[in-house]
């Protein structure tokens, strides 16, 4: 007997031509809801299920020492299972999808949840309303029909030309079809396939004198342009050579957008929660009014704006979580006041009397209003300040002011009366975004950064008193 | 008991050696066999249990997970007086024989001293009682009244109860003196707390009043810290000297334990003037305790199978419960002292619901708050079968600048339902009693209720 | 159940001819060591038809071309009792063609997907050599044939029912809250299996399963009153993540350490804040271990400090190995640092790494002196001309490793050692020798992407006269790794040696692996203590 899993793709020929069909890459529509049929075909004992389901074929390259290192084509499909009995609910995850394992995994979820409490009251509650989500064009096919070939060339974007100059370039690439779905034994059926594309390249001194870096990440291969990160990392490489070590302390700072992404997507991570700011916690929680948090408040520079929309041409976003809420375009921070914190379904409700919960998919825009700057003309109106590429290991000292240490990387430099005039040895800092957000001279245009996490377009920020709290020798 | 598992023991799956001689589409994974057995084969499960902790434990799991599925919302279950059930003692005691009072650890004597009382083994209890009197001796009195204490209350957390036993453990306890004073204010404490969910008022009030002798005993120090234990015994003397004596003579409890408590704390500090506070709230119920509602419950929607719309009815002992639909399977314990109540008094006992509008109901938006009234009474009334009348007002409300709805006080929460969530009136308007409506409670509105009724 | 097991065993005989052969036999462990009895099985895995499928994965390479290939699956079991349960399958084929690699992996275990991934990880090689051929020599290859090595454990987790383990920690708390008013607890285990299936090119086939439990128990102490002294809180050392079974936690002596836990909690309410400057200190062996890992250990990753982490985690000081093999990397001769995979219960312990190989034990810094890096097969070669001029064979040191048959096997962390010193000094004897300065228990670490310079913050306690103080509110140290090791004065003696868990992220994609670090306490002479919340 051979049951044949719908979920096991053909294998495929490794010449056929890519195609820009989602079914070839990522997990279908189709396969996904057959796999959550299969699951909830198997569920004993009455109750819900949710079911997530998100695959990923990815094929990458990696470099260094001006020649590939490794590379990897993988693919998986991750389940993760939620079952719920009369208020006891019990959780596991698999990434096979076979017969056995599917089995296994609903067990394993039926078994916990024995171990929990039921609720008596088993109400026929009528189905929450599925809302619809937006959607974004985050399929690219030719992203999703990246082969080796492809990406090895990419490696060759900078091997190249480092090769040329004596300098080492490093670096990684991938391209990856992804699909994202959620499906629940209530009727809530979510789907959605987008690619992913990555490049960050690292030019380094062979001796250590100097290093350069450049990244970006995008749905769309297209846009990431590896051989302009390549030009941008070895120019950053040539003129960080041989720092020379200068004072800590406050200078104002010209931040590449890298670096305010570096510094602001803490925040954006871990400072937004509705609940922690009404209970005195966070930096948006209002000091003056315990209960309240600053909602209403100026609390960034007033041409400042930190939003995030699903449909946003730059930053757009998988237009659901893990549990299948969508997301909503949103302006937490709308020219310096914040206007919305992010909250649950049942906060939702009970406080504001809505039917949907306003989640943080944790992308983020940050733009401003007014005219915006570039970096050369911030560098023009610096008497003496410091320009950085962007940071490192950025660790959070304190929640309430989100003061956060970590040091720079890979490009930093002195600047007197406009110019740059040399290369200066890395600093750690001692700072928080509240702080800089709120000491902002110029503000650059929102440039899409490297965050493969959760998108990004950041600007670049001229920002005073911006505190180096050490000299760290390390290139 | 078996390895924990509710899924099927083992998938045989056929195995195919189809190897060398593959078919252009791939293989079904599930012809290997990944055996998902099933977990060894105890028929001990307590073979791996190797402290009588472990076994508490276990009895503390396998009593929840019996009553798991049983639902609590019969006329059945009621925490005070049921006993263990049999299956659950029966594993606690086959777990408790792997061990022996005189060979185990000094330090797991107390767990097998609880699992002993629990299942019921009254005489090993003793021994291993004994026992850890004589390895405890030579400790400091403080930790040997700490166990003592904890003693006392593994008697009174057993079911069913042995008063006498409890109250034999605490007189041993107030035998070590002052330097057990602290437990002592504990222990009296809980008894007091479980003499008045049995509405023995008399009891309860001796204990909380030895509670607070020995408070008295305690250090300075000690009494500073533990300020709060010792409101809280004031508060346990409140209710059997309101039930015996009435709201007057528990004012002037509470002027007592503010001349008491007041210089635990700094004078002048936010902490002392908490204590005020905490006081001025505790005047609310006596104060309210005999006072006559002139206004009837007021509601923009009425669910009552008398037809009336006037509550309380005249004549007729009232227990009305400001509610919430949404409180969900919490409040399945009221509801069961509800029913008993109803079972017991039937038309001579009004039980009347009074909840406001809230803007959603359980899980869902409510726009209309009519709608939301409807479902509120709909939900008690039809879907619970609870022999309640319901009385809903439509909360007027505001919004927070930040969105944030704000309830306004409604009419029946200003006339009814400030000091408590449920308030027994008598047939003439006259408030006999103010409380929380569960089994913990129950004994007591039931014989005020019956008071009321015969004083009819 | 047994009955169970034979009926399955008779009806896989009938349909297909032979016993299988189980993962799960008798435990095959390390020479020298008993054979612990391995109580029951929940999940069993069924050798042969996975060895048949990386076996077919390296012949299919070969077949299309590689001049080396190893295949690998790996069936990862977690969980985290009471709250989740994961299950994890995979299978990855590594090829080399003209001395650059391609990788391919999924999650299908089946004949024509090994074939499938072993096709394309060789076309990938093929594409990443655009043409080229580079030298990449491996140096002597694995010789095992079915190797099978199973982690010794007295109890496999995943056959122990969740509610008993439940039991067994609510038990732990349940003691320390009734030991004494105001104890609060917290607690929480983990648990991980993983079988892996291996096969190479050279004719090696092995399997091996290891495991991690993990378990992390504290107590907290508050008064009712004393508010603003704050909750006190400690941590039980030794329940960190190692590579043991079940009976970790079930036999652990929690109960031994749980009046000492109460004491630590009471008295690090006392808080005090300490003028910054510098300052003798004691480190205590879990602190020097967390700086060990993060300084020597990550420097002497000869990828690191290659460049080959360039672009991810960073570079290494100790760069340019080939020049520094053989001089000083520390002007201290106390240091030693030694590396193995073969400690019992050693998170990174194996009976064979990645590539197959056995790992050895090995010195990286002898008395300061730099003398080696951790290497694969490939890497091995790279530093072939300094072992050529010393005399020694040039052969990888087994540090191959990944996450799972889903990543890239590539090098990772062995289990690393700061040695003891001669004499055998106490942690309570050091913190003797000090008449004012800061004892430090436990650290958490920022470093640099050189991991030169760091920053650590943790638990940390006055020392006044020879004895522990008060516990050190909000201080930080900065030091930078050379003058650190530089500055060690003393080390604990051989019986204040002790084993702590560390864990590194390496790699493009990331992937991250465990090990264990051992270390002793230390004296160090004036490191720089800061408030770390202080700007500039």
């Amino acid at each position: 007997m051979m049951s044949h899993d719908p979920c096991l793709r053909e294998p495929r020929s490794l010449f056929a031509t890519p195609s820009a069909d989602p079914d070839g890459r990522s997990l279908s529509r189709a396969a996904s809801q057959s796999l959550a049929e299969r699951i909830f075909a198997l569920m004993t004992g009455g109750g819900t299920s949710t079911v997530g389901i998100e695959s990923r074929w990815r094929n990458n390259v990696r470099w260094a020492r001006n020649d590939i290192a490794t590379g990897g084509d993988t693919e998986q499909t991750t389940i993760e299972l939620t079952r719920v009995i009369r208020g006891a609910s019990g959780n596991a995850s698999t990434n096979a999808t076979a017969d056995d394992a599917l089995r296994a995994c609903v067990g394993r979820a039926e078994s916990l949840l024995m171990l929990g409490d039921e609720s008596p009251d088993d109400y026929p509650d009528p189905l929450p309303t599925v809302h619809p989500h937006t959607e974004p064009t985050l399929w690219f096919g030719d992203t999703a029909a990246m082969r080796d070939m492809t990406l090895s060339a990419v490696a060759d974007a900078s091997i190249t030309p480092a090769h040329t100059v004596q300098l080492w370039a490093a670096g990684y690439a991938d391209a990856a079809a992804n699909s994202r779905a959620v499906f629940n034994t209530q009727g809530l059926t979510r789907y959605y396939a987008y690619t992913t594309a990555q490049c960050s390249i690292t030019v380094r001194d062979p001796h250590g004198h100097g290093s350069g870096w450049a990244g970006v990440d995008w749905n769309d291969w297209s846009r990431v342009q590896p051989e302009r990160l390549a030009q941008i990392a070895l120019e950053k490489c040539i003129r960080s050579r041989n720092p020379v070590a200068i004072e800590p302390g406050r200078y104002t700072a010209i931040l590449e957008p890298q670096a305010v992404c570096d510094l602001v997507a803490p925040l954006v991570e871990r400072a937004l929660r509705r609940g922690d700011a009404e209970s005195e916690s966070g930096p948006f929680a209002d000091p003056r009014r315990g209960g309240y948090s600053r909602i209403g408040q100026r609390v960034i520079d007033p041409r400042l704006t930190l939003s995030a929309d699903p449909m946003d041409p730059e930053c757009g976003i998988v237009p659901f979580n893990v549990n299948g809420e969508p997301y909503q375009a949103v302006k937490w921070i709308d020219q310096g006041v914040l206007r919305e914190l992010w909250y649950d379904r049942e906060y939702g409700l009970r406080q504001l009397g809505k039917d949907f919960a306003l989640p943080n998919s944790e992308a983020f825009r940050l733009s401003s209003a007014t005219r915006t700057n570039t970096i050369d003309e911030m560098i023009a109106n610096t008497t003496r300040g410091i320009l950085v590429t962007r940071f490192n290991n950025v660790d959070l000292l304190d929640f309430n002011s989100m003061l956060a240490t970590g040091n720079t990387r890979d490009g930093i430099w002195l600047i007197e009366h406009g110019k740059i005039v040399k290369p200066v040895k890395n600093f750690r800092f001692t700072e928080s975004p509240m702080f800089i957000l709120n000491n902002v001279e110029m503000v650059g245009a929102p440039q899409r950064v490297f965050r493969p996490l959760a998108p990004a377009v950041v600007p670049a920020l001229m920002v005073r008193d911006f505190s180096f709290t050490g000299v760290v020798d390390a290139v | 008991m078996r390895c924990d598992r509710g899924w099927l023991a083992s998938i045989v799956l056929v195995f195919t050696l189809g190897m060398s001689a593959s078919p252009a589409h791939a293989m079904d994974v599930a012809s290997y066999k990944i055996a998902m057995a099933d977990s060894i084969t105890l028929s001990d499960p307590f073979a791996r249990y190797v402290t009588p902790g472990q076994c508490k434990q276990a009895f503390y799991r396998l009593h929840r997970a019996y009553w798991r599925s049983r639902r609590r919302d019969t006329v059945v279950f009621a925490p005070l007086t049921d006993s263990t059930p049999k299956s659950v003692v029966q594993a606690a005691r086959h777990c408790t024989t792997r061990f022996s009072v005189d060979r185990v650890d000094p330090r797991q004597l107390l767990d097998l001293v609880q699992l002993y009382i629990w299942t019921g083994q009254g005489d090993l209890a003793q021994r291993a009682m004994d026992r850890l009197r004589l390895a405890s001796a030579k400790r400091p009195a403080v930790a040997r009244g700490w166990t003592m204490y904890l003693y006392a209350m593994t008697l009174l957390s057993s079911r069913p109860v042995q008063l006498s036993s409890v109250q034999q453990a605490v007189a041993d306890l107030d035998a070590m003196g002052a330097p057990a004073a602290t437990w002592r204010l504990f222990a009296h404490n809980q008894l007091s707390k479980y003499l008045i969910a049995l509405d023995d008022a008399a009891g309860a009030e001796n204990e909380a009043r030895a509670a607070l002798r020995a408070s008295r005993a305690m250090s300075l120090t000690d009494r500073i810290d533990w300020m709060p234990r010792i409101f809280n015994a004031y508060q346990s003397l409140l209710s059997p000297v309101e039930r015996r004596h009435g709201g007057a003579a528990a004012l002037t409890i509470l002027d007592t334990a503010l001349v008491d408590l007041l210089p635990l704390r700094p004078a002048g500090s936010a902490e002392a003037e908490a204590i005020r506070q905490d006081i001025r709230n505790e005047r609310q119920l006596p104060l309210m305790l005999g006072s006559s509602i002139d206004t009837p419950l007021h509601a923009s929607v009425w669910f009552s199978t008398s037809g009336d719309t006037i509550y309380p009815r005249h004549g007729v002992p009232a227990l009305l419960i400001a509610g919430t639909a949404s409180c969900g399977g919490g409040c399945y314990p009221m509801y069961a002292t509800i029913r008993r109540l109803h079972a017991k008094y039937g038309a001579h006992l009004d039980i009347v619901f009074a909840t406001g509008t809230g803007g959603f109901f359980r899980l869902q938006p409510t726009a209309d708050p009519l709608i939301e009234a409807d479902s509120a009474g709909a939900y008690w009334t039809t879907y619970l079968q609870l022999p309640v009348t319901v009385a809903v007002e439509t909360t007027s409300f505001s919004r927070l600048d930040d969105g944030r709805r704000r309830d306004a006080e409604t009419v029946n929460q200003r006339n009814y339902f400030r000091v408590r969530e449920a308030v027994l009136v008598d047939g003439h308007g006259v408030v006999r009693w103010l409380g929380g409506v569960e089994p913990t409670s129950e004994a007591i509105w039931d014989h005020l209720i019956q008071e009321l009724l015969t004083a009819q | 159940m047994q009955r169970r097991h034979f009926l399955r065993r008779a009806s896989l005989a009938a349909a297909a001819g032979f016993v299988p052969h189980r993962l799960f036999g008798e435990a095959k462990t390390l020479p020298g060591r008993a054979t612990p009895a391995i109580v029951g099985r929940c999940d069993e895995l069924y050798a042969p038809d996975l060895h048949a499928l990386v076996l077919r994965a390296v012949d299919a390479a070969r077949s299309a071309g590689a001049s080396y290939a190893d295949a690998h699956i790996t069936w990862t079991r977690t969980q985290s009792p009471g709250w989740t349960e994961g299950e994890r399958r995979a299978i990855g084929v590594r090829a080399l063609v003209n001395g650059y690699w391609g990788f391919f992996a999924s999650t299908v275990w089946s004949p024509d997907e090994a074939a499938r991934l072993a096709r394309g990880a060789v076309a990938q090689a093929t594409a990443h050599g655009r043409g080229r051929t580079r030298a990449a020599e491996l140096g002597p290859r694995a010789t095992i044939a079915n190797g099978e090595w199973i982690m010794p454990v007295k109890y496999d987790p995943f056959d122990i029912p969740v509610a008993e383990k439940l039991d067994v920690m609510n038990a732990f708390t349940d003691y320390a809250s009734s030991y004494q008013v105001g104890i609060g607890t917290q607690a929480d285990m983990a648990f991980l299996r993983e079988q892996r299936i291996s096969a190479t090119s050279d004719d090696a086939s092995w399997s091996q399963t290891t495991y991690q439990t993990q378990a992390g128990f504290s107590v907290t102490y508050r008064d009712e009153y004393h508010a603003h002294l704050g909750a006190g809180a400690a941590g039980a050392d030794g329940l960190g993540l190692s590579g043991r079974g079940w009976e970790m936690i079930s036999e652990s002596g929690l109960i031994d350490m749980i009046p000492q836990l109460i004491a630590d909690a009471e008295a690090s309410r006392y808080r005090t804040v300490v003028d910054v400057g510098r300052y003798d200190m004691i480190f205590s062996a879990d602190a020097m271990a967390t700086i060990l890992d993060r300084t020597l250990g990550a420097a002497t990753e000869l990828d690191r400090a290659l460049g080959y982490e360039a672009n991810a985690g960073g570079t290494s000081f100790l760069d340019e190995p080939l020049q520094r093999l053989g001089t000083p990397a520390i002007e201290n001769p106390l240091i030693t640092v030694t590396a193995n995979r073969s400690v019992p219960h050693g998170l990174a312990t194996v009976k064979w790494d990645n590539e197959g190989i056995m790992p050895d034990d090995f010195t990286i810094i002898q008395n300061g002196v730099l003398v080696d890096y951790q290497t694969t097969r490939e890497q091995a070669a790279w530093l072939a001309p300094y072992y050529q001029r010393i005399g020694k064979p040039v052969r990888s040191h087994g540090c191959a490793g990944a996450e799972s048959a889903m990543m890239i096997p590539m090098q990772h962390a062995p289990n690393l050692a700061l040695e003891p010193g001669a004499l055998e000094t106490s942690f309570e004897e050091l913190v003797a020798s000090i008449d004012n300065g800061i004892a430090v228990l436990s650290l958490d670490m920022s470093m640099d992407q050189q991991g030169l310079n760091g920053l650590a913050m943790g638990t940390m306690r006055e020392i006044k006269k020879g004895k522990l103080g008060r516990y050190v509110d909000n201080g930080a140290i900065v030091f930078r790794a050379p003058e650190f090791w530089k500055s060690v004065q003393a080390l604990g003696g051989k019986h204040t040696f002790q084993w702590s868990a560390a864990s590194r992220s390496k790699g493009e994609p990331s992937q991250r692996t465990s090990h264990s670090v051992g270390a002793v306490p230390a004296r160090i002479k004036q490191v720089s203590l800061i408030d770390p919340q202080r700007k500039a």
